[in-house]
């Protein structure tokens, strides 16, 4: 591997997606030493050595959750270059790629070998290091399941089984914990040799073929693309009125069903952050989820609407946006604690679920504007929208951590007294500031790609 | 104070480029506009800047009498637009795009739309990221005009079709003019194609507008002189007021020339002259400007003579 090769792929990786998925997983490398979690006997530090099943579950989890959306992110990276016609068949392409993918997977894989050795610190040398051999093993199997689900060239048999394998492991983790803990080394050789024939099978010249052929499995119209979602409101010149709510419509009819993609996010965000028991993963969820994508008027089409009520309308659509995710994420962990839902011996406590979707609520117009600058200013490759978006999901990042922090090591989810006032003034100023630029946006700003081509 | 559209003195800049630079231009009226020049000339800016996709930096551009960036329904409905660069709604089908989009205007013509996906062979089947280039605009084209609009904005419509697409395309424009008297703006650099259906003619050029006029009075100022000597060699220095290149020497010799006088000329070289007319595609280049101007240039060349400087 040289300098030239490491240059040439380098723009796979510049783009707003990919972007907004590493500066999620740069959030975690942040804050995952300061983890914290509820515990029968109190709050422990997350990656302390020892602890209860929950604490080591949780460890694991982790490690492999955030390996597969890495897998997810760096596939999704490479789909450009993948989907032109005779993209696999460029000199070194494949080669290539499979560097690519270590670039990625090898300081995942050391920071998970690095927090699993962290884990078993104070046992012997040897079991230190065969800690940081599952660890690492882990990762390495969740990078390549996430990279082989997203991938919509692959044969179902090679898809299907490490999806449920995943989806098993998040229910009920602890056959495999117990696995892990029996016979570290064994797991990290299993681990690494399953992923080694996933990604092997994922870059043979006929699944490079069939890639070039099919649809991308999320976001290249597969998902929610039959014509059910096509459901424009009424007839012909029905949105002439230009009256806001057959707009954001419209909005949704063009996002493919987005706020059920929202729901979904929600849902997925709530039972992670009820299984682990840490209601500020929805927080950081919605960081990754509501940047992504918004309800919004994104083709390339003059829509006959006023800019002042194209501002309006995607504030509404981020306002729909953040309420509907919330609202999944809340409902669905507040129906496993009525469920009494037996996934920890003890149960899970509900302290800070409140707290952490209200500043969901309040923080997501700083996430959403990705998806606003995006809709506004095209979709180019690398272009000028990609990096507006970088700094505000910069701030979003260090706004997150330091308010996790906050919140955290103030104590102040336990004071009700305190965290209204500061949730709403919160909540103000986040909205406002967003309205503000919205409106900035798509009054003064120019609605296309900001580099002229002619 | 022109009906349809009208920059004055129109600047936007990208940065520490130059999109437009001061341009003064309007459109009165129903009328096929050309606009041509080179690669980063300014037109996609005009274009969008006259659909009010871009605001002005400084200057005044207003459509339909509204300035853009104050443009309503009333008047975006009056208004069909195909970018250069076709950004649809990718995940849709070409079906359910134009159902789509019919959404937004009362006034569209199911029968024309009918009409024009069967003349452009479109398959509306087919999902938008899977359509080749030049069905994408065949499909934009199709969403920009069934609406009937008053003045069409096509931004290089037939950069990506086929010759024969090329005719269709033309054709049905033609047939969309002669029906509906729209304004239609096509920029491209297809200028064989558009050479035939224009009937004005806007050049541009480091965003400054370097010629406008209507197509039969460039025909009738740019001329190929054909040039014999009747006795001994013609001179070399030819008049630079309106000989813009000469090839050849000794008794014969192959001149471009603008506003010439045949006659005067006659009789001063002793020469018989043979004119011959241009196309378009040999005006262009005497209509570009030679040389790149400074950004706070105002004396810009007038290549030509016909258009003026700019403030």
């Amino acid at each position: 591997m040289n300098a030239r090769r490491v240059h040439a792929l380098a723009p796979l990786f510049l783009r707003w997606d990919v972007l907004a998925l590493l500066l999620f997983f740069g959030g975690w490398a942040v804050i995952a030493p300061l983890l914290l979690l509820h515990e029968a006997g109190g709050i422990h530090l997350l990656w302390q050595a020892g602890g209860s099943p929950q604490v080591q579950a949780a460890r694991w989890l982790l490690i492999v959750l955030v390996a597969a959306n890495t897998g997810l992110a760096g596939h999704g990276a490479m789909e450009p270059l993948l989907k032109t016609p005779a993209g696999f068949l460029l000199p070194g392409v494949r080669r290539r790629l499979m560097t690519g993918t270590a670039l990625v997977a090898l300081p995942l894989v050391l920071g998970a070998a690095g927090l699993a050795a962290l884990s078993a610190a104070g046992t012997s040398g040897g079991a230190v290091l065969f800690h940081a051999a599952a660890g690492a093993g882990g990762a390495l199997v969740g990078l390549a399941v996430g990279a082989v689900i997203s991938d919509g060239a692959m044969p179902r048999l090679w898809r299907w089984p490490p999806a449920f394998l995943l989806i098993a492991a998040v229910v009920r983790p602890g056959p495999a914990l117990a696995f892990v803990n029996a016979s570290p080394l064994l797991a990290a050789v299993l681990a690494a040799l399953v992923a080694a024939a996933l990604l092997s099978r994922q870059w043979t010249p006929a699944t490079g073929r069939a890639r070039a052929l099919s649809p991308a499995a999320f976001g290249g119209g597969t998902i929610g693309s039959g014509s059910r979602f096509v459901t424009a409101p009424g007839g012909a010149g029905a949105l002439h009125t230009g009256r806001l709510l057959p707009w954001l419509r419209a909005a949704a009819v063009e996002g493919r069903g987005l706020p059920l993609a929202h729901v979904a996010t929600g849902v997925v965000a709530g039972v992670f952050a009820y299984v682990l028991d840490m209601p500020h993963m929805v927080l950081i969820v919605a960081g990754s989820g509501l940047s992504a994508r918004g309800m919004q008027l994104a083709g390339g089409l003059v829509y006959p609407l006023h800019r002042r009520r194209r501002a309006q309308l995607a504030f509404a659509g981020c306002a729909l946006d953040a309420l509907t995710f919330c609202l999944a994420a809340g409902t669905c962990a507040a129906l496993l604690h009525a469920l009494g839902a037996p996934y920890w011996d003890e149960g899970t406590s509900a302290v800070g679920w409140v707290p952490s979707l209200a500043m969901t609520l309040a923080l997501a117009p700083v996430a959403q504007w990705g998806a606003i600058r995006r809709a506004a200013a095209g979709t180019g490759f690398r272009d000028t929208s990609s990096m507006q978006a970088l700094r505000p999901m910069l701030w979003f990042a260090l706004l997150a951590v330091a308010l996790l922090a906050a919140i955290r090591f103030t104590g102040l989810h336990d004071d009700g007294a305190r965290l209204l006032p500061g949730i709403l003034l919160v909540a103000g100023v986040c909205w406002s500031l967003s309205w503000l630029a919205i409106r900035r946006l798509y009054v003064e700003g120019d609605l296309l790609v900001v580099t002229p081509s002619s | 104070m022109h009906g349809v559209f009208e920059l004055s003195g129109v600047v936007k800049r990208f940065g520490e480029r130059v999109g437009l630079d001061g341009i003064t231009l309007g459109a009165d009226g129903a009328g096929i506009l050309g606009l041509v020049g080179r690669n980063g000339s300014g037109k996609s800016t005009l274009l969008r800047s006259v659909a009010g996709l871009y605001l002005p930096d400084t200057g005044s551009c207003r459509t339909f009498g509204r300035a853009t960036r104050d443009l309503g329904p009333g008047e975006l409905q009056r208004l069909g637009f195909v970018d250069q660069h076709a950004r649809l709604v990718d995940w849709m089908r070409g079906a359910q795009l134009l159902r789509y989009v019919s959404r937004f205007y009362p006034r569209w013509d199911a029968a024309l739309e009918s009409h024009l996906v069967a003349a452009l062979e479109l398959d509306l089947t087919q999902r938008i990221w899977r359509m080749t280039p030049g069905n994408r605009q065949k499909l934009a084209l199709v969403t920009a005009v069934c609406h009937r609009p008053t003045l069409l904005l096509l931004d290089e419509p037939l950069s990506d079709l086929d010759p024969l697409a090329r005719r269709a395309v033309l054709e049905l424009l033609l047939e969309r003019f002669n029906s509906d008297a729209m304004t239609i703006v096509i920029s491209s650099h297809m200028l064989r194609d558009i050479e035939a259906v224009v009937d004005r003619l806007v050049c541009m050029d480091y965003g400054r507008v370097t010629a406008d006029d209507d197509m039969e009075t460039l025909r009738e100022r740019y001329a190929e002189w054909l040039v014999t000597s009747a006795s001994g060699d013609l001179p070399t220095d030819w008049p630079e007021d309106y000989v813009l290149d000469a090839r050849g020497a000794g008794h014969r010799a192959v001149l471009q020339v603008v506003d010439g006088d045949v006659a005067a000329f006659s009789a001063r070289y002793g020469a018989t002259v043979e004119v011959r007319p241009l196309n378009l595609e040999r005006i262009f280049p005497l209509l570009v400007a030679p040389v790149r101007p400074a950004v706070s240039d105002s004396t810009f060349r007038d290549t030509a003579g016909v258009a003026e400087a700019r403030p």
